[in-house]
């Protein structure tokens, strides 16, 4: 049965690349974290438009195999046509991820966020610890 | 008659040349390597982020005066034969037909600008130059994004004009829609999406509107130097072509004057020869 599409993107900053990880896939679900709560989608999903949070987004495969990526932030849509697009300005493999250089980025934020003077700057350093809080939750 | 000495000049200016453009050849290759890269996954994006545009089936509400924004994806540098002209071209064509609607124009790179600006001086509302030095990166959009949303001016239609890459040696002028926020809002289909909360959609908004900004920007770039490329080979073969021509011309005329100086030497030494005779 031909389930639905995902496209699955991802934007990588170190290497300043956007990678695909899923074009035109048929899968069985997806799981992602979005700011109204993690939810999973399943084919006839209701059409919808969400905000990814920084997370875990799981892609079950139809052989039962599932994936999991960080994502830093992004979008969802979920359109009538069952197909589904993730875009994430970051993304990457969890099993890619190091524990080590996910703490390092934490403590980096969370001293920006102490330093950060105008409300712009303390904004972008919360959204930067909440990355990194959540980078080093998936790295672990 | 061109001198010998302004002939071996020009030889060694058009010599030059060739070298020159040779190299730019070879510059534009391993960039276009990188940039052929990049599009391959910006395109997707782009897509991706376009399917939902065209599933809400939003479109300009019937009686609202269109103000259309136009986003000219070109670059700073020329020598890339059409591939900046044409995306001028695009626009000078759809300004004649919205020419009683309100209109604004981006300039992506100061090519479009130097075009543009004839004609259109009052409805260029943002310039962008230094670009296309260095890879775009998805920071640019961004940075472009929040630009174009914190303008002045208004828009409620808008086309992103961009060079699609088709081949390693070809590419077309083709236009996104976009929309202002409003306008997707407004979409005839916007109720069959579920939980929808302003916040969302304007975050969703502005995240799609940078993807699509991106792969533009990535197509563009990437057709510019496979236009360059080829526009460079033609160039290199073009000077030597000119450069073998002016060297038979030089190889010519040298030998031309040393027959003559041959001649009346000879012609001297007959006439010397004669008279003691």
């Amino acid at each position: 049965m031909l389930l639905w599409h995902s496209t699955l993107l991802v934007y990588k900053l170190k290497i300043m690349l956007v990678k695909v990880f899923y074009d035109n896939a048929d899968v069985k679900q997806v799981d992602v974290p979005s700011f109204s709560g993690t939810f999973g989608i399943l084919p006839k999903h209701v059409p919808t438009l969400a905000v990814l949070k920084p997370g875990i987004v799981t892609v079950f495969e139809n052989d039962g195999t599932a994936k999991k990526i960080f994502v830093s932030s992004g979008t969802i849509s979920i359109n009538d046509d069952s197909s589904v697009q993730v875009l994430a300005e970051e993304a990457c493999p969890v099993e890619q991820l190091d524990a080590a250089a996910a703490r390092e980025v934490l403590s980096q934020a969370q001293s920006e966020l102490a330093s950060a003077s105008t409300d712009v700057a303390k904004a972008e350093a919360a959204i930067a610890v909440e990355v990194g809080e959540a980078l080093v939750k998936a790295a672990e | 008659m061109a001198t010998l000495k302004s002939l071996a000049a020009q030889i060694k200016s058009l010599k030059n040349i060739g070298k020159i453009t040779k190299s730019m050849r070879m510059v534009s290759a391993s960039k276009f390597s990188k940039a052929q890269l990049a599009v391959k996954d910006a395109r997707v994006f782009g897509e991706a982020a376009e399917i939902y545009y065209e599933r809400a089936e939003i479109r300009l509400l019937p009686g609202t005066l269109p103000e259309n924004l136009y986003i000219a994806m070109t670059s700073d540098r020329g020598l890339c034969g059409a591939a900046n002209a044409q995306i001028c071209r695009y626009i000078k064509d759809d300004l004649k037909q919205h020419r009683n609607e309100l209109n604004h124009i981006i300039c992506v790179g100061v090519i479009s600008r130097n075009t543009l600006k004839f004609e259109y001086a009052e409805k260029i509302s943002l310039v962008v130059d230094k670009v296309g030095a260095k890879p775009y990166t998805f920071l640019d959009a961004s940075k472009l994004a929040s630009s174009i949303l914190t303008m002045d001016e208004g828009f409620n239609n808008g086309k992103i004009v961009f060079n699609e890459l088709k081949s390693v040696t070809s590419y077309r002028t083709i236009a996104t829609s976009i929309y202002s926020l409003a306008t997707v809002f407004a979409a005839p289909k916007m109720n069959f999406y579920d939980n929808l909360d302003p916040e969302t959609v304007q975050s969703f908004f502005e995240f799609s509107l940078t993807c699509l900004l991106y792969r533009a920007m990535v197509e563009s770039s990437a057709s510019e130097h496979s236009a360059r490329l080829i526009a460079m080979e033609n160039a290199s073969r073009n000077a030597e072509k000119v450069k073998n021509k002016v060297s038979v011309q030089f190889n010519r005329n040298r030998q031309a004057a040393i027959t003559k100086e041959l001649t009346e030497i000879v012609s001297g030494a007959t006439a010397v020869n004669t008279a003691k005779n």
